[in-house]
Formats: C-alpha cells, structure tokens, sequence
C-alpha cells in the first residue's frame, strides 16, 4: 500500500469518482452544507441528537469509507461488532452466552467525545500513517463543519472512525480480558465482559482496571450503567437475552404474536395504530390511515423486519442444528417458524409488493420445515428468485450494472450495447430509445436477467425423455403405478424452475402453457389427484403440444423435419427445382421446433432474395458424434466482402431475426468465401471467428449453419 | 420367411418388460427371439433379424436405432414407447412406432406379427 501524504494521493486512493474541484467545493467551497440537526428519543425516552449529512459530502463520504474498508490492513479489531461487516448485536452476544457473570460498561458521550484533532492523530497513527495534509483533511471529512469539530451521530464515517480509534482500546482491554479469564466485545459504547469467575475481588478489579484505561484511551467510563448481571437475573447483551443461548425476550414475542393474531382476526388495519406507532422510536409514516395502502406497507414491512429479527437471533450460530435434542433452545426455533409461517399466511392474499411477498416466500422456503407447507406454484416462483438471485449477485452481474450506470450519452450506450451483444445475443441490433434515461432504465431490467444458456436449455429438453428428469411429465405410467399432481410440480421443481431464467423466452412459454392445464387439474382435483398426462382430457393436449414443439424425430409425437422442410419449400419456392433437399432428414434433435423452422425459412427467404434466380439452394442435414448440423446453403461462387462478414453487417432483417430466434436453441453460424477466396465461418451469435477445423468442406458458397447438442 | 423361424431382436432396458414381452412373443408363434437389456452397433448390425422391437427409453435407440443411423439390414423396426399417445403408427421411413402399454397385450403382439407376415 502506498503511502497517502496530501490530498492528491487521497484523491488518487478515492478513485476517479472524485473529482478535485468537486472534492474542494464540497469540503471547503462554495457547495459546502451545513449538517442538518435532528432530536429522536431513546429507547429509554430521553432524546438523542442526531446530524444528517448534506447529499453530496456523503456521497464523498461513502466512497471514502468504501475504500478504507476494502484496504485489509485498514479494519477494526475483531473484538469491535458495531458497524462492522458481517457483525451485528447478535455476534456481540454470542461470546456471553451462559455465563455466571457478565460485566456491561458504557462510554460516555461516545461520539461527541472525538474531536477532529483525534481523528487527525488517528489517521496519522498505525494502521493508517497518513501524512498530515492527507490526516486533515481526513478529520475534516469525517467530524461535524459547524466549529464543534466533533465526531456527527449519524456520519457515514462515524462509526469506523470511531471503531478505528478504539483499536488501540480493544487490544488493551481484550488483554485485561485474557488475563481475568473473560470474554470480551465491544458493540460502538457498549463494553461487554463475561466470566464464569464469581468472586467479587476478581470482578471489582477487572471494572477498576477497565476503566483506568478507558480513560488513558481519553474516554470517560459512564459509571451509571456499569452492571454486573448473574444468571438468576435475566442477562441482556445488546439487547439479546443470554442466559441460555441467544433469545429475545418474551415480551417481543408476545407482542409478535400478539399482532399477527389481531391481523387474522380483525385485519391489518386494526394493528397498525397500534404496533407500530407506539414504538416512539419508528421513523415511519406518522398517519393513522389503516386504509392507506403505502402505510400498511409499510407496516407490514415493520412486521416483517421484527420476524427476521428473532429468527436471526434464534438461528444464529446454528443454535436450530446443534440443538435438536435441546428441548427449550429449539422451541425458540419452532415458535420463530410458527409466526413467519402464520405472517405468510397473512400477506400472501393482501395487495402489496411482488419483490415483498418474494422475500417473506423466501424466509419460508429457508425453513426445511415450512417450505414443505407452502403451496406448489410459490415453492417455484421461489426457487426461481433464489436463481436470479444467485445470478444478480455475480460479478458479472454487477458489473454490468455498474457499467451501464457510467454510461451517460447515446453515443456510450450504443457502444456498451455493442460490447453487451458479444456475449449476449438477445442484444443484437437492439433498438434504442431516443430518451437515454428511459434506454438505460429498459437496458437495466434486462440486463438484471442472466443471458439465456444453450447448454442448459438442450439438458432440459433431453431430459423430457430421461428418467432422472422431466420425462414424467409427458410419458406414459407404469402398470399401476400412483403418480399425482404434486408429484409433477415436484419434478418441475427440480430440473425445470432452478433453470427458468436461463431458457429462452419460447421454450419458457411452452412449459408454462403445460403448467397452465396442470394447474387447472390442481385447482379442479386437488394435488393427490392421480394424473394421466398422456390421456387425462384436460392435459393430454398440452402434452402433446410440449412434445412437438420441443424435438424433431423421435416419431409420430414429435416434429417431423422433413415434413416442414418439405412445406417450406413448397410455399417459398419461387421456381420449381430451386430448393433442394435430401428424401431423408432423420435426426432426434431437442429443441424449440416452431423456432427453428422459422429460421431456416428466414435463411431460405435471405438466400433466395440474395442469390441469382439460377442458383440451386441446398439444405442437408450432417450428423457427428457429438452433434447434428442443419445446414442451408448454395454453391455461389461470389465472395463476401471479409469486414462485413466480421461485423455481421449484413445481418439486418431476416438474419438479424434469425440471430434472435436460435439463441439458446442452437449455434448458428455463417460460412462463406470471402475477398481473399478463403473460407471462413463467424458464430453469428457474439461475431467471434470459429476455428478453421470446423469447416464444412464446402469449396465454395454461402452456408447457414444450426448446429444442434446431439 | 416360411420354413425358418422369423428371428426377433428385442431390446429393453426394463429387465422385468424384458421378460414379459419374451413370453408374450413367445405365445404368438415359434420364433428365434434374442431379448437384450442393451445392444451395441455391432451386435445390432451384424446379426440379420427379421423385426426388432425396440425401446425407445435406450439410448442407443434413441440416439441411432430410431432416427436409422445403424444399418438394420432390411428388419422391420417397431419402437415401443410410454411417451406415444397412438397404439400403433407407421412413419414416412416405414418405422413402426407402437405405444408400450399395447404392447402389454398377447393379442396386440400377435396382430403386430400378423401385418408383419404379411409384408
């Protein structure tokens, strides 16, 4: 790590983001804004102030503190759980769990009592070693610009001052700790020891030493709030109980309960008022409009928030898998999975947000216990979303994301669409809307989707005929075999919902059409219902349909290649003896047939518009070991020009259709002669030149190539 | 055909069907019948059988028997599968495909060997 000395090399370790001139205005110029000051209440009643920092000083000051974070050398101690990634109120519990004594300090006026001048030494000091210009201007960005100079309750980078400044603190008190047997953490002002050591002597020593150096550290012991707590009294650690396990206590899950069942019997509406508005602390609506759709929203949204809050606690440190056998700990387990599981119950008829009911469907389906309870249709709405998820959470993902923000005229979106259309076909020739706001809006939701997966989308259709896949769902059963509804979505769970994103758009819709019948026999029968896909009335159509638009060959139930071929060529053919064809074109292929005979007729209408009224257009089908070709092509002996074969440029219209429609279903490639009289072949899908080895052995002519996973 | 007994290739990974369909045949006349769980392009291109019955849940069915990529020396092919919505069908390359439950049937069996006969 290079030194940071003045503020060109803090700039420069901020990143581009900020600019000089920026920087300068908003800290020292004419954009600098003063903190607004506000009062809430404590939970205790008595009021606490807080600073909200002025829009643009805490977007430098969030960059800032993104960057001292991802420094490694840069991180509080790992006794410090407040403000810190990955640590809350519940690990700061954890370490004091069944002990005989637990011993709570507090500091006094934590924030207010780090001045701009400690901050200054701090980041000038180990770990930091700032130069001084570079330590100043770190102090004036993080403490208050009204005079005071004081560390702002409610700064983005209060809390990591803070916890940086008592580095030195942790380290001395978590030997004090080591020494007295204790356990310590530290939670921002909250000083936590616990010990199994009950004598009073050893205890009186470890405040008295505590505190002395509390103080050479410069902070003031809040004596007030020293506690030390037995086990026959109840044992709170930031707010968790700790006497056995972590737990909330009763009165929260009470009122929980409480609420919920209020809700069932007297709507929501009733609760609002008065669950969440007598939390003096809510920063919510302050309306009491039981019928305002955003405030119960927003209620439910607190509700929700309260919920995870105890399974979080109760969960935490696996207290669900290590204490099975433990009767009392894993009730907490159970009474958390009761409430979320009434909660769901609630909301999932109630008007309110998808993304919400998402998140609530999601909790339940983390429960082994409960996702075997939620209905068919939203255990695969959710195993898709945790998909999508997984896939928004990729670096690529995100990155892309990021990409598009940076994007800030027509001119870059294009060229990023460009970029984007290399590995994402569906982006090929994408229209762009005049509005840039509304291009990067439209482009951002579907970027916020992974590309559609040839690979994945072929292992689905092939498995239609393998027993460990979908095949269930349009074979036969065996002699008296028992086969129900619920059974079909249990299949469709497994190798069909977790992959839903990554199929293209109209294999999605033949499936869904099948789930439609299904869920009709689901609603007309219920999910014990023995079902006959093959010959129930009200799906045996759909399945059929499934089959055939889904695989040529494999007889009468499938699409017969020859057959379209045949019709295509009957109703294009503009001269009689222009399109030729083999008598046989034989091959199991598994993909979207509509979709395919769609694109060989848009490449067989291309080649006839573009070819001399002489010339004889050919198609074949070319079988390997690992995969069968389709191939239309003429013999012509005219090259393309090699640029525009490179960029694709020819394909507009029809071709451009053709790109679209094969992706996820096949690779299509383009093989021609081009100025130079070589042959080369461009994957149309991303534009990249394929290897020499894979050509067709056609000496002359322009090939459309779909090549198929055997 | 008269004076030899008509020899029948049947392939079926199901062991139990395997068994049945054997006796089934069986039932409807004296014939040579090879059954096998699986058959390799060798086996299946080396031996000249009249009819081959053929299951199209094997791969090699469905990956080559099925779409005549391995030569069948002139047998008539039926592939039975429970994934078929026909009893019986015969396709353009005169490939018979036969739904598996009716192929359960003794009767049904016999009168597939009978329009067999008589091609």
């Amino acid at each position: 790590m290079q030194k940071i000395n003045n503020k060109k090399d803090l700039l420069s370790f901020f990143g581009d983001e900020i600019g000089q001139e920026n920087f300068d205005n908003v800290l020292y110029g004419e954009e600098k804004e003063q903190y607004k000051k506000f009062v809430i209440n404590k939970a205790t009643g008595k009021p606490r102030t807080l600073h909200a920092v002025p829009p643009k000083l805490k977007h430098i000051q969030r960059i800032a503190l993104d960057k001292l974070q991802s420094v490694k050398q840069y991180q509080p101690s790992s006794y410090a759980h407040g403000f810190v990634l990955k640590r809350s109120i519940i690990t700061n519990a954890i370490p004091h769990r069944r002990k005989k004594r637990i011993i709570k300090m507090d500091l006094k006026d934590f924030f207010p009592s780090i001045h701009e001048d400690r901050v200054r030494d701090m980041f000038m000091g180990k770990p930091f070693s700032f130069g001084k210009e570079a330590a100043t201007i770190m102090a004036h960005l993080s403490c208050l610009n009204d005079g005071s100079g004081i560390l702002p309750q409610g700064g983005v980078l209060s809390p990591y001052v803070a916890n940086m400044l008592c580095l030195k603190l942790d380290k001395k008190l978590a030997k004090v700790a080591i020494k007295n047997h204790c356990n310590f953490t530290r939670y921002a002002d909250d000083i936590t020891f616990s010990t199994n050591d009950v004598s009073e002597d050893s205890i009186s020593n470890l405040i008295k030493e505590t505190s002395n150096i509390i103080e050479s550290e410069g902070f003031v012991v809040n004596t007030e709030k020293t506690k030390v707590l037995t086990p026959n009294r109840r044992q709170v650690v930031t707010g968790i109980i700790v006497n056995d396990g972590v737990n909330v206590n009763r009165r929260y899950i009470r009122n929980l309960r409480a609420a919920i069942k209020n809700c069932e019997e007297q709507g929501i509406g009733s609760q609002m008022q008065r669950f969440v508005f007598k939390d003096h602390r809510c920063s919510g609506p302050d309306k009491f409009d039981g019928t305002n759709g955003e405030i119960r929203n927003y209620f439910l949204h607190h509700l929700f928030g309260k919920i995870t809050f105890f399974g979080n606690v109760v969960l935490s440190n696996n207290q669900d898998l290590k204490n099975k056998k433990n009767s009392d700990t894993y009730r907490r387990v159970q009474t958390y999975e009761e409430i979320l599981y009434r909660f769901y119950d609630l909301i999932k008829n109630v008007k309110t947000s998808r993304r919400f009911k998402k998140s609530v469907v999601a909790a339940v389906n983390n429960r082994p216990n409960l996702s075997k309870r939620l209905s068919f249709a939203q255990q695969g709405v959710s195993i898709r979303g945790k998909a999508l998820k997984k896939y928004r959470s990729t670096y690529k993902a995100k990155k892309l994301k990021d990409d598009l923000e940076l994007v800030t005229n027509i001119n870059q979106l294009r060229s990023f669409i460009g970029d984007v259309a290399e590995t994402n076909p569906s982006f090929f020739n994408t229209a762009i809307p005049v509005d840039l706001d509304e291009a990067k809006e439209k482009l951002g939701t579907r970027l916020s989707f992974p590309p559609v997966n040839l690979d994945i989308a072929t292992g689905v259709l092939q498995s239609l005929v393998e027993d460990e896949g979908l095949k269930k769902i349009v074979h036969a059963k065996d002699k008296n075999e028992v086969f129900t509804v619920k059974d079909c979505y249990r299949i469709l769970r497994e190798y069909y919902d977790p992959v839903f994103y990554y199929l293209p758009e109209v294999l999605r819709n033949e499936f869904e059409s099948w789930k439609g019948a299904l869920t009709k026999i689901l609603q007309k029968h219920g999910e014990s219902y023995n079902i006959d896909v093959m010959h129930d009335p009200m799906i045996a159509d759909a399945t059929n349909k499934l089959k055939i638009n889904t695989r040529f060959g494999g007889g009468p139930d499938s699409s017969d290649l020859l057959k379209h071929i045949k019709k295509l060529a009957s109703e294009i053919e503009v001269e009689s003896g222009r399109v030729d064809f083999p008598q046989k074109l034989r091959a199991t292929i598994y993909t979207h047939t509509p979709s395919i005979v769609d694109s060989v007729s848009k490449a067989l209408e291309s080649m006839l518009k573009h070819t001399a009224a002489t010339d004889t257009i050919f198609i074949d089908l070319i079988k390997g070991d690992k995969d069968i070709e389709l191939r239309v092509f003429n013999k012509s002996k005219e090259p393309i020009d090699d640029e525009l074969l490179n960029d694709r440029g020819f394909a507009h219209g029809k071709i451009s259709s053709v790109i679209r429609l094969t992706n996820g279903l096949c690779k299509y490639w383009i093989e021609a002669t081009v100025d130079n009289g070589k042959r080369k072949i461009i994957d149309m899908h991303n534009g990249s030149e394929i290897n020499t080895q894979e050509m067709s052995g056609l000496k002359c002519g322009f090939a459309h190539r779909f090549i198929f996973k055997k | 055909m008269t004076g030899n007994k008509l020899k029948i290739l049947l392939i079926d990974n199901n062991n139990m069907r395997l068994r049945d369909s054997t006796s089934l045949m069986q039932c409807c006349g004296d014939f040579c019948i090879n059954p096998k769980l699986t058959v390799s392009q060798n086996d299946y291109e080396s031996s000249s059988y009249d009819v081959v019955f053929a299951h199209y849940g094997n791969k090699e069915v469905r990956d080559y028997i099925a779409d005549d990529d391995w030569n069948s020396n002139g047998a008539i092919v039926v592939i039975f599968s429970g994934s078929l919505s026909k009893d019986k069908q015969v396709d353009d390359y005169g490939t018979w495909w036969v739904s598996a439950s009716y192929l359960e049937k003794k009767e049904n069996i016999c009168a597939i060997f009978q329009e067999v006969f008589e091609k």
